[in-house]
C-alpha cells in the first residue's frame, strides 16, 4: 500500500470542509498525510545531522542508522537539518474567481487552496524552514520576509483566514461588479527582484492567464536557480463544463453575463481546458519545476501526496 | 396578383406560435450561472456559439415558413392581374359568323384592347353556334389578342344574344365602376332588332356595337322555305314545289336556283330576287311511275352577281311525299313536334288500337292517366318484333311508362349547368344520322338533361356529358325498344334542325321496314353537295361553309336566317339598366363571388405545397446542424 493511497483513504474533501478552522485543517492534513513520507526538501552538503526518530513506514532504507540498529535492535532513521538559506515563498490567488464553487462541490477553491497552503506552513514550521506567505489580488499583501519562527507562521495562518473574504457589497447588498482580480504584473517586481536566490516559489491559483505572460513573469525565477512549482486548483465544472444545453453563465471578476449552449461547445472547451494545463506543466518544467493539479472534487492531498513522494524517491530535479 | 380562394385556412398560421414558443423557451434559461472566467470561452467559442445561434434563427423561420406555406396551399392561391376594384371592366364579344371576316375581328379587337390598355381587366366572347369565353379576367392585351386570334376564325352561324347575356354575368364578377360590353359584328343578320327592347343587361353600364372599318356589311342569299303539294304522292301525280327564296342584299341579286330529289337534280331556274325582298318560286315535278318511296329534298340557291364579293348560297333540305305505305304510328303532339313535317305518321290516339302493319311506333306524349295502357300496348307491339321508339318527355305519364320496361327516372332536378355539354354517340346510326358534330351546339341550358337509368340489359349507343344515358336501346322478346333522351319540340335547336335529323328516322322506318328491327348499320345519302367548280362539301353540321368563294348555309336557324342587316344607327343602349352600377358593385363584394373566382382559376396549391416541402428538407438539414 503506497503513501498516496493511504492519505486519499483517510482524508476526503467532505471531511476536510468540515474541519472547524484553518490550523486545525493544517494540522490535519500535515499529521494524516506526511507522516512518513515527509522529508525536507533540501538535501546535500550543508545539511547537518539534528536527531534519530523511530522508523516509520516509507523512510528510505538509506536513511536508517544501522549502527542504532546494532546497538539496541531497533530501527532509527537520522533527522538531519537544512541550512537556514532554504526560503519558500506562497503566492496565494486571492481573485474573485478563486471563490467559485459549484453547487455539487463541497469545498470552494480558495478554501481547498488555503488548507493546502496551511498544511505546508505547518509543515515547514515543524522543520524550522522559513516561508512566507503572500495574496495575489489586485495588491499583493503579505510580509516578503520569510521567516521559521512561531509567531510569522501564526501571522501567515491568519492572513490566510483572511483570503477567500466574501466580496464587497453594494448598497444595494448584492456583490460589487467587478469583483477582486488577480493582478499578475504586479509580481513582475516580486519575481525579478525580492525573491532571493534558491528559494521554493510556491504557486497556489486556477491560472486564468496565457503561459506566455506567466513565463515573462517567473523567468527571472529561472535565472535565481529558484524551484516553481504551479499548485494549480480548479473545479470539476471548471474542467467538465457539466451539459446543460443553453446556460447564461456571469464571470465571477467582471461581471459580464455570456450565453452559451453547453453541448454546443462543450467539447471544445474541454480541448482548450486540457491544452492550458499541458502549457502549464511545461512551463513549469522549463523553470526547473512542477505543475500539479488540483481538483475541489478529488480527495485533497491525494495529488500532492503523489507528488510528494515522487520527489521523495528522485530527490530534487536540480 | 396572388389571391386566395379560402383565406380562412390562414387561421392555421396560429400554429406558427408553437416553434416560436419553443424558440424562446429553449433559448432564455431561467437562472444565470456564476462562473469563474471566461478565459477559455474565448472568441472562436463566442463565433461557434452564433453561428448555432444563427442556424437556430434559420430552423425557426424554416418551420415558419413551412406552417405558411402549408396553410397558403390549403388557401386556395390564385393568380389574377385583376386589382381588387379596377377602374373599368370590358368584355368583348367578337362575332363569329362565317360573314364576319377573321381578319377584321382581329384587327377591331386589337384596336380596342391597345385603346383600353393596362391594368383594365377584359376578357372576350367568340360567339358562334355556341359561345366560347377566354378562361378569366386578365389585363394584358396580348393575352387576349391571341386567344381571340385562336378562336375566331368560324364557319357556323353566331348567336350573340346569348354570348351578350353572358358577357353581363361576367361583368357582374368584377366591382369595377365601368363595365363595357363592346360586339364586333359586321351588322349582318344579327336578330338584334327584333328583340323585345328593355333593361336586358344586369351589370353592364356601357354596351357598344362596333363593325370592322373598311367593310360594309354584305348580305346573302337564302332558301327561306319550300312547301310542296300534294303532301301524299300518288301514283302518276305530279309534285308542287314552291320555294321562298330571300335576298338580303341591298340591290337585286340575280341567283341561280336548282332543285334536287334524292340527290339529283332535277329542275335549274335563273331569277332575280329583288333587294331586302324575297320571291317564290314554282316547280313542278314530273310523276313518279310505280310506289313512290320517300324522297329526299333539296333546294340550292346561288348568287350570280360576279360583282358582289360574296354571293351568297344556301340549301334547304326538305322530306317529299311523307306517306309510307307501312305506316308509322305516333303519339304526340302533331303541331309541336316536327316529326310529323319530315316522316309520314299515322296519329295514333288509342294505345290498343294500333295497325297491326306498322312496323314502327313513336312514342312523344302519353295523355294523362294512359301510362298502362301504353306501357302494354308497348309490350304486344314489341312482342311481334317491331320497333317503339320512345322520344323523352319530362312528364309523369312518361316515367311510368318506362317504369315498365325497368326503365327508372331521376325526378331530382338537374344540378344547373354553365356551360354547354357535348354528346358522345357510340353507335354508327347515331354517328352517321345524328352526327357528331351535332354535339358541339347541344344546349342543355335550353331543357333538363333528363337523368334516366336503364336497365343492365340495355345497350346505351349514345351518352350526354356526366355518362347520363341521351340514347337506350331495350331489347325485349324480338323487337327493340329505342328511348331517346331528347325532346322533339321545335324549341330544342339542335332537333329542330331537321334537315339533318330527317335522315335519321327516315333510316329508322325504312330498316324497321325491311328487317323488322332497328338496323345495324346505315349510310348516309343525300347529303353531299356539288358546287360550281367541282369541289364535293359534305353537308354534315349546321352553318356556312366557304368553298370556292361562294358560302353554303346550311339550316341555319331561323332567328339568324330571317333577319336583314342592322341599319348603322342601330344601337342597344336601351338594354342598360341605370341601376346597374350600384348593384355589381355591392354583389360583387359576396365570398361566393370570390369562391366562383377562385373556382374558375387555376388553384396554384402545388407551388406552396413544394416550397414547404423543400422549407421541411432545408429545416431537417438545418436543425441536424444547429444544438438547441
Amino acid at each position: 500500500m503506497n503513501a498516496s493511497a493511504r492519505i486519499g483513504d483517510c482524508l476526503s474533501v467532505e471531511e476536510l470542509a468540515r474541519l472547524p478552522d484553518l490550523s486545525f485543517q493544517a494540522r490535519y492534513l500535515a499529521d494524516g498525510m506526511l507522516q512518513g513520507i515527509h522529508a525536507s526538501m533540501q538535501r546535500g552538503c550543508s545539511i547537518e545531522f539534528k536527531e534519530h526518530r523511530k522508523y516509520t513506514l516509507g523512510d528510505r532504507i538509506q536513511d536508517i542508522d544501522w549502527k542504532v540498529y546494532a546497538r539496541f535492535d531497533r530501527m532509527h532513521v537520522r533527522i538531519h537539518e537544512v541550512d537556514a538559506n532554504l526560503n519558500t515563498f506562497f503566492l496565494l490567488d486571492n481573485s474573485e474567481s478563486m471563490m467559485y464553487r459549484n453547487p455539487e462541490a463541497a469545498i470552494a477553491k480558495i478554501n481547498y487552496a488555503r488548507a493546502l497552503a496551511a498544511a505546508m506552513l505547518l509543515l515547514l514550521y515543524r522543520q524550522k524552514d522559513a516561508a512566507a506567505l503572500l495574496l495575489l489580488e489586485e495588491e499583493i499583501s503579505g510580509s516578503l520576509r520569510p521567516s521559521a519562527s512561531l509567531r510569522s507562521h501564526e501571522n501567515m495562518l491568519n492572513l490566510l483566514l483572511t483570503a477567500g473574504a466574501p466580496p464587497a457589497l453594494t448598497e444595494n447588498n448584492v456583490p460589487r461588479m467587478p469583483g477582486r482580480v488577480a493582478r499578475w504584473d504586479r509580481t513582475e517586481p516580486l519575481f525579478a527582484e525580492k525573491i532571493p536566490s534558491r528559494s521554493i516559489v510556491v504557486l497556489l491559483s486556477d491560472f486564468y492567464l496565457r503561459p506566455e505572460e506567466l513565463k515573462l513573469l517567473l523567468s527571472p525565477l529561472r535565472e535565481k536557480q529558484c524551484e516553481v512549482l504551479f499548485f494549480h486548483i480548479f473545479d470539476q465544472q471548471e474542467r467538465d463544463l457539466f451539459p446543460g444545453g443553453n446556460t447564461k453563465f456571469q464571470e465571477a471578476e467582471t461581471g459580464a453575463k455570456r450565453m452559451v449552449n453547453v453541448d454546443l461547445i462543450g467539447e471544445d472547451y474541454r480541448r482548450l481546458f486540457r491544452e492550458h494545463m499541458a502549457a502549464l506543466a511545461q512551463l513549469a518544467r522549463s523553470l526547473g519545476g512542477e505543475s500539479i493539479s488540483f481538483c475541489t472534487n478529488e480527495p485533497p492531498l491525494s495529488a500532492f501526496g503523489a507528488w510528494l513522494k515522487a520527489r521523495q524517491r528522485y530527490g530534487r530535479r536540480r | 396578383m396572388l389571391h386566395w380562394g379560402f383565406p380562412g385556412f390562414f387561421a392555421g398560421l396560429l400554429l406558427i406560435a408553437a416553434p416560436l414558443l419553443l424558440h424562446l423557451l429553449k433559448r432564455r434559461p431561467k437562472t444565470v450561472l456564476p462562473f469563474p472566467s471566461f478565459f477559455f470561452l474565448n472568441d472562436k467559442l463566442v463565433r461557434k456559439q452564433q453561428r448555432n445561434n444563427l442556424l437556430k434563427i434559420l430552423v425557426l423561420c424554416c418551420r415558419i415558413g413551412f406552417l405558411s406555406a402549408l396553410a397558403a396551399a390549403f388557401a386556395w392561391p390564385y393568380f389574377s392581374g385583376i386589382a381588387p376594384r379596377p377602374e373599368s371592366a370590358t368584355v368583348l364579344v367578337v362575332d363569329g359568323s362565317f360573314s364576319m371576316p377573321e381578319r377584321a375581328a382581329l384587327a377591331l379587337s386589337s384596336a380596342e384592347l391597345s385603346s383600353i390598355g393596362a391594368a383594365h381587366p377584359m376578357r372576350a366572347i367568340v360567339a358562334k353556334t355556341t359561345f366560347s369565353a377566354s378562361p378569366e379576367f386578365v389585363t394584358e392585351g396580348s393575352m387576349l389578342r391571341k386567344w381571340i386570334a385562336e378562336n375566331a376564325s368560324s364557319e357556323e352561324t353566331s348567336k350573340l344574344y346569348s354570348a351578350i347575356l353572358a358577357a353581363d354575368a361576367m361583368l357582374g364578377e368584377i366591382p369595377a365602376q365601368k363595365r363595357r360590353i363592346v360586339i364586333f359584328s359586321d351588322r349582318q343578320k344579327v336578330p338584334f332588332q327584333n328583340l323585345p327592347r328593355g333593361k336586358k343587361l344586369r351589370f353592364a353600364t356601357q354596351i357598344l356595337l362596333r363593325t370592322p372599318p373598311g367593310t360594309a356589311p354584305r348580305g346573302n342569299l337564302s332558301v327561306g322555305m319550300v312547301h310542296f303539294a300534294p303532301e301524299v304522292l300518288e301514283e302518276k301525280t305530279p309534285v308542287e314545289i314552291r320555294a321562298t327564296l330571300c335576298n338580303f342584299n341591298d340591290r337585286e341579286s340575280p341567283a341561280e336556283v336548282e332543285l334536287f330529289v334524292n340527290n339529283r337534280s332535277v329542275a335549274r331556274r335563273n331569277l332575280t330576287v329583288p333587294p331586302r325582298g324575297s320571291v317564290e318560286e314554282c316547280f313542278t315535278l314530273p310523276p313518279v311511275a310505280g310506289e313512290v318511296p320517300f324522297l329526299d329534298g333539296k333546294c340550292v340557291i346561288r348568287g350570280l352577281d360576279r360583282d358582289n364579293a360574296i354571293a351568297a348560297d344556301d340549301v334547304f333540305y326538305f322530306a317529299i311525299n311523307r306517306r309510307s305505305t307501312v305506316p308509322i304510328l305516333f303519339s304526340g303532339d302533331m303541331r309541336q313536334s316536327f316529326l310529323p313535317d319530315v316522316l309520314p305518321l299515322q296519329a295514333l290516339k288509342a294505345p290498343d288500337k294500333a295497325d297491326p302493319s306498322a312496323n314502327l311506333w313513336i312514342v312523344e306524349k302519353i295523355s294523362p292517366g294512359e301510362a298502362k295502357a301504353f306501357s302494354r300496348a308497348a309490350k304486344q307491339f314489341l312482342q311481334q318484333g317491331k320497333c317503339c321508339a320512345v322520344v323523352w318527355e319530362n312528364t309523369q305519364e312518361m316515367c311510368d311508362f318506362l317504369g315498365a320496361f325497368d326503365f327508372r327516372v331521376r325526378r331530382r332536378s338537374t344540378p344547373e349547368v354553365r356551360k354547354f355539354e357535348m354528346i358522345r354517340f357510340d353507335h354508327r346510326l347515331f354517328q352517321d344520322y345524328l352526327k357528331v358534330n351535332a354535339g358541339s351546339w347541344f344546349e342543355p341550358l335550353f331543357f333538363d338533361v333528363p337523368q334516366i337509368v336503364p336497365p343492365h340489359t340495355a345497350a346505351v349507343p349514345a351518352l350526354f356529358t356526366g355518362n347520363l344515358p341521351a340514347v337506350m336501346e331495350q331489347k325485349e322478346g324480338s323487337g327493340t325498344l329505342l328511348v331517346i333522351a331528347a325532346a322533339t319540340g321545335k324549341n330544342h335547336s339542335n332537333w329542330q334542325t331537321f334537315g339533318n335529323f330527317l335522315p335519321f328516322w327516315r333510316a329508322l322506318a325504312e330498316g324497321v321496314k325491311q328487317s323488322g328491327g332497328m338496323p345495324e348499320h346505315l349510310t348516309v345519302n343525300g347529303s353531299t353537295v356539288f358546287p360550281p367548280g367541282g369541289e364535293s362539301i359534305r353537308l354534315v353540321k349546321a352553318g356556312n361553309v366557304l368553298r370556292m368563294g361562294k358560302q353554303y348555309s346550311v339550316n341555319v336557324p331561323a332567328i339568324e336566317s330571317e333577319n336583314a342587316l342592322l341599319p348603322e344607327t342601330f344601337t342597344l343602349d336601351d338594354w342598360i339598366d341605370p341601376n346597374a352600377a350600384g348593384r355589381a358593385a355591392g354583389e360583387h363584394r359576396s365570398s361566393r363571388t370570390v369562391l366562383s373566382a377562385a373556382a374558375n382559376r387555376q388553384n396554384h396549391w402545388k407551388i406552396f405545397l413544394w416550397a414547404a416541402l423543400l422549407l421541411l428538407l432545408v429545416e431537417t438539414a438545418l436543425s441536424n446542424k444547429a444544438v438547441c
